[in-house]
């Protein structure tokens, strides 16, 4: 089942935040801007598994590279004016039901324009 | 083309010369355009009155990173300064900049170019229009995209995009900036009263002439200030020896008399 990256379900969206950017109010063209961070969970390989301490590290750091390359690398991702990728819990996470896994958080900052659907 | 608010950081892009700086180029601007205020005041008058003079335009200081590869770098293309640039800067609406975007464009001096020795920056301050854009004889420097930074390899036989609303009598001038090719080919800017293809035909005098295009190049060219120029704009590509051209063009419509 693994490597899987999922969105986190405790913090799929947090750092909500509305900035006003012009006069007026929404039906007479104001505009917003909205902030948030989506937080996807990568699990690369249960804790212990294979050989080793350091077997899966490698393949993990390069797993690592490549999610984080293609995030950057992607300037039009839909749903979102921009999105900067960043990395927070680092090398080992929990699945839901608590096992321990070679894993990191990715975080995405979002920015949105409100009035932009 | 989309309409609304965009990410300039992201979206905007710097041509200089026929090289795409976008790259190398954190920021750029104040991109003015100001007129002369003439006082009109008499001693009857209770408060001053002034009526707009001569335009100013200026894209003021473009802040890079120092770099110095081959043919393209910063350091390679813009440190030589007291020479004039043609400087387009398109801005692309939550997109890569497309046809019909809004584009700034002018001829400038470039007064110098800074290095900084500690943070890896570089900045060029360009002057208010050069003596040459003076002689172009227009007093706006906002255009409209007409083909973003891209090859083609065949006529263009596509729609155009509705800059104005209407048809305008007052001429206008035409900035292309010629990045890569193999051979020559002429640039056009084609006009239409009906966004249909085979309702454009050229306008008059907005051509760039047969250009080299091997070599990285740019050039303004203006129109009659009593020109007609229909509602509808459109590129278009006459092939010399070239077989494709990655270039950009764009169109700037006077909508008032000089």
């Amino acid at each position: 089942m693994t490597p899987i990256l999922y969105p986190l379900p405790e913090q799929i969206v947090s750092s909500l935040n509305i900035t006003r950017q012009s006069f007026g109010d929404l039906g007479n063209g104001a505009k917003k801007d909205v902030t948030y961070t989506l937080t996807y969970r990568l699990c690369f390989a249960e804790l212990g598994e294979g050989r080793g301490l350091f077997e899966k590290t490698p393949r993990f750091l390069d797993t690592i590279v490549e999610v984080v390359n293609t995030l950057t690398e992607n300037d039009a991702l839909s749903g979102m004016i921009n999105g900067e990728p960043s990395i927070s819990k680092q090398l080992v996470v929990s699945d839901p039901s608590g096992r321990l896994f070679h894993g990191c958080d990715i975080d995405i900052d979002v920015l949105d324009f409100y009035e932009v659907t | 083309m989309a309409t609304g608010r965009t990410v300039p950081a992201k979206y905007a892009r710097v041509y200089v010369d026929g090289y795409d700086l976008s790259g190398y180029s954190r920021d750029i601007g104040p991109l003015t355009w100001s007129f002369a205020e003439n006082d009109l005041t008499s001693i009857t008058d209770a408060v001053h009155g002034f009526l707009p003079g001569h335009a100013t335009f200026g894209v003021g200081t473009l802040n890079g990173l120092f770099d110095n590869t081959a043919t393209s770098g910063l350091h390679v293309v813009a440190s030589a300064p007291g020479v004039q640039r043609k400087v387009m800067i398109p801005y692309g609406i939550r997109a890569a900049p497309a046809q019909g975007d809004p584009v700034y464009v002018g001829e400038f001096e470039q007064a110098d170019y800074m290095a900084s020795a500690q943070d890896g920056y570089a900045t060029l301050q360009f002057d208010q229009r050069s003596a040459a854009g003076v002689t172009l004889n227009y007093k706006r420097p906002w255009g409209v995209l007409l083909h973003a930074n891209g090859a083609e390899t065949a006529v263009n036989t596509a729609v155009g995009v509705d800059d104005n609303g209407a048809a305008t009598a007052y001429g206008g001038y035409l900035m292309y900036q010629v990045f890569a090719g193999n051979g020559t080919a002429t640039l056009k800017v084609q006009d239409a009263a009906t966004n249909t293809n085979p309702s454009f035909a050229d306008l008059s005098g907005a051509t760039s002439g047969s250009v080299n295009c091997a070599t990285p190049s740019a050039g303004v060219v203006a129109i009659s200030t009593t020109a007609t120029v229909r509602q509808y704009l459109r590129w278009q590509i006459v092939f010399g020896t070239a077989t494709t051209v990655t270039f950009a063009l764009a169109f700037v419509r006077a909508t008032y008399a000089p």
